[in-house]
């Protein structure tokens, strides 16, 4: 098992070393002069050259890259041009918000897809089936920007139940209440993805022998199932669910602003459309980190689900 | 068993996987089932225990064991019987044990379920079982996985499962089929000496004649779905009376058969079930079809003591020196 984990931490390194050589790549393929760019043509020459100091545009690139380096080693990108903070912290109390969404997202898309992809699979081409996917069609084919909004009209302005938009960080029920309608937004179009996954997966597992000897053993079915079938019909919804989620990481822009949620994908598109580098830089090293480490997780999520998978190192 | 109709719907109408099987098995007795791929060996063992697969259903006929017809069970009685008192190893163990599991632990829940037990006791149970299918060093290969055994091994912690509730009866299918031949005779060998030692009876389904005459007392041969002809083992070898039967054993390989030609196989394949001939299934690859097979009823009659055959022109007076030999007769 250590062994298997050393040899994917090997694996990721030279992801990391692209990853950073990218982020920094940024600044220096930008067109033009970014000082230039982010300031404006009515910018002093003062003022040009004080922003060329800060950024490190003064000094040759190789300089340049040893210095981001360091930076990225002890996580530190300098200040944000726009909101004059350092720019780990910006990103910092951006991304506890996001983080909280996506894990809230999946939770309700596990727990909506797992059950259906179950009934589907074990009702293969009957009327349950037939219906868990036309609706996971439905659902999927939706755009979630207008999903969200049907979601807010009904619940938040018919029902009342939950805030319309915005991030209320009073106590961890407000930020429940305010994250729940995006989270099922994001939650209801992941569910069809997975649900669809594992009910491929399991139709396939319910075709194996030891499926079969562990009903004749006298086994519930929900034993058989829950048990016998399941475990081994995760690997490949593990692998989808961990590209999504890398995915979602920065592409849960639109569903953070329709709600107003603060997360890292409002930071980005402000970022970007502000030219503020440093922010965006760190942005790019932090998402390509954390796509790295949900692979690892990935990886160690399938050597725990299938011991056969630790074998593949030696 | 009686009259065991098993049956699957199709565009083509209903196809019978078993067609009015009949047979007992006695406690510490062993019955096989003999006969080529397809001949409803399989689906008997499954209907037994009520696990034919969808969208097959039992039909008609009854399966009493040990006084209750088990086709008549509840679900939650099924279940008990299943693994508990009815114990089932399958063909392929590398197949049949689940692969993410440690294989002491697909033991223990056996035990946890069928017996209720703990887990303390169920995992020293269990050890104790793996050593009793002759597994070395029980306490290390408890804590292996399926992908991390031999074959063999594998069959053995098959077996150590479908006997840990101690069933009375334990059906094999095709047990050694999918390993060495050198291992196949050990896990024969075991099979024997647990019957011996529990006095549980077994259904053995085999394709090896060797493996029936050693560890068999009765031999029930199939085909299309129909038992054809059931008798004693040594009847059976002495004595084969349906053209199949003969056909199925002049198919084996003897050392002393000097010339290859004397090794004759099946002529023909195995009928499709919805394409079955009427009258008797196995009439158009027979040696001796004459008139009228065509419309002979599918029932036994007795040829001998113990001995039955679904063949009406094989009559107690041809037996012996007057049986029809169909190596001399023309196809």
């Amino acid at each position: 098992m250590y062994r298997y984990l050393g040899r994917r931490l090997l694996h990721s390194i030279p992801v990391v070393a692209a990853v950073i050589v990218g982020a920094f790549v940024i600044i220096v393929l930008v067109p033009g002069d970014p000082a230039l760019n982010m300031l404006g043509y009515n910018a002093t020459p003062e003022s040009l050259a004080i922003l060329r100091r800060d950024l490190g545009l003064d000094r040759s690139v190789p300089e340049q890259f040893i210095g981001f380096l360091r930076g990225a080693v002890v996580g530190d990108f300098g200040e944000s041009i726009l909101k004059k903070e350092p720019v780990r912290d910006v990103i910092a109390s951006r991304a506890v918000i996001s983080f909280a969404l996506l894990l809230y997202s999946v939770v309700i898309a596990v727990l909506v897809a797992v059950p259906l992809a179950i009934l589907s699979a074990v009702k293969k081409n009957r009327w349950q089936d037939h219906l868990m996917r036309l609706g996971s069609m439905v659902t999927f084919a939706m755009p979630s920007f207008w999903l969200g909004l049907l979601l807010a009209l009904f619940f938040a302005i018919r029902l009342g139940w939950l805030p319309v938009a915005g991030y209320d960080k009073t106590s961890v029920l407000t930020i429940l209440r305010s994250l729940t309608l995006p989270a099922t937004t994001i939650g209801l179009f992941l569910a069809p993805i997975l649900a669809r996954t594992l009910r491929s997966s399991i139709i396939e597992v319910l075709d194996q022998e030891y499926v079969e000897a562990a009903r004749a053993r006298g086994y519930r079915e929900s034993r058989v199932i829950g048990r016998h079938v399941m475990r081994n019909s995760l690997i490949a919804t593990v692998t989808v669910l961990s590209l999504i989620i890398g995915f979602m990481i920065s592409g849960s822009v639109i569903i953070e602003n329709v709600f107003a949620i603060p997360g890292l994908g409002s930071l980005i598109v402000d970022a970007v459309l502000q030219r503020d580098y440093p922010v965006i830089q760190a942005l790019v090293l932090f998402f390509g980190l954390t796509v790295i480490v949900i692979n690892l997780a990935a990886d160690l999520t399938y050597a725990a689900i299938d011991p056969r998978v630790r074998l593949i190192t030696r | 068993m009686e009259d065991l109709h098993t049956g699957f719907p199709t565009l083509e109408g209903l196809l019978l996987a078993t067609n009015g099987v009949s047979f007992t098995v006695e406690r510490g007795a062993t019955l096989a089932l003999v006969g080529e791929s397809g001949s409803g060996k399989s689906m008997t063992c499954r209907s037994i225990i009520g696990l034919v697969p969808k969208p097959g259903e039992v039909i008609d006929g009854r399966v009493v064991f040990n006084g209750r017809d088990l086709l008549g069970l509840r679900r939650a009685e099924l279940r008990k019987v299943r693994g508990g008192e009815i114990g089932m190893v399958f063909q392929d163990p590398t197949a049949s044990l689940n692969p993410v599991y440690k294989v002491g632990n697909q033991i223990v829940e056996v035990l946890k379920i069928q017996r209720g037990m703990g887990t303390r006791e169920a995992t020293r149970r269990a050890i104790e079982l793996l050593d009793r299918v002759g597994i070395a060093s029980p306490e290390t290969q408890f804590h292996s996985y399926p992908h991390e055994m031999s074959g063999g091994m594998r069959q053995r912690a098959m077996i150590a499962s479908a006997i840990a509730a101690e069933p009375m009866l334990l059906i094999a299918d095709e047990p050694t089929a999918a390993l060495d031949v050198t291992v196949q005779a050990q896990i024969m060998a075991l099979l024997s000496e647990l019957q011996q030692d529990t006095g549980m009876a077994m259904i053995l389904v085999s394709h090896d004649f060797g493996v029936i005459a050693q560890h068999c007392d009765h031999v029930a041969v199939m085909y299309a779905g129909y038992i054809v002809e059931q008798a004693p083992v040594q009847e059976i070898f002495d004595h084969p009376s349906h053209p199949y039967t003969q056909a199925l054993l002049a198919s084996i390989p003897h050392l002393d058969a000097v010339k290859r030609s004397e090794i004759v196989p099946v002529k023909g394949q195995p009928p499709e079930l919805s394409r079955l001939p009427s009258g008797c299934p196995f009439s158009p690859r027979c040696g001796f079809v004459r008139d009228g097979c065509d419309s002979v009823p599918m029932s036994l009659q007795a040829v001998g003591a113990d001995h039955v055959t679904a063949c009406p022109y094989v009559t107690w007076r041809d037996r012996g020196a007057g049986a029809p030999d169909h190596r001399d007769t023309p196809a």
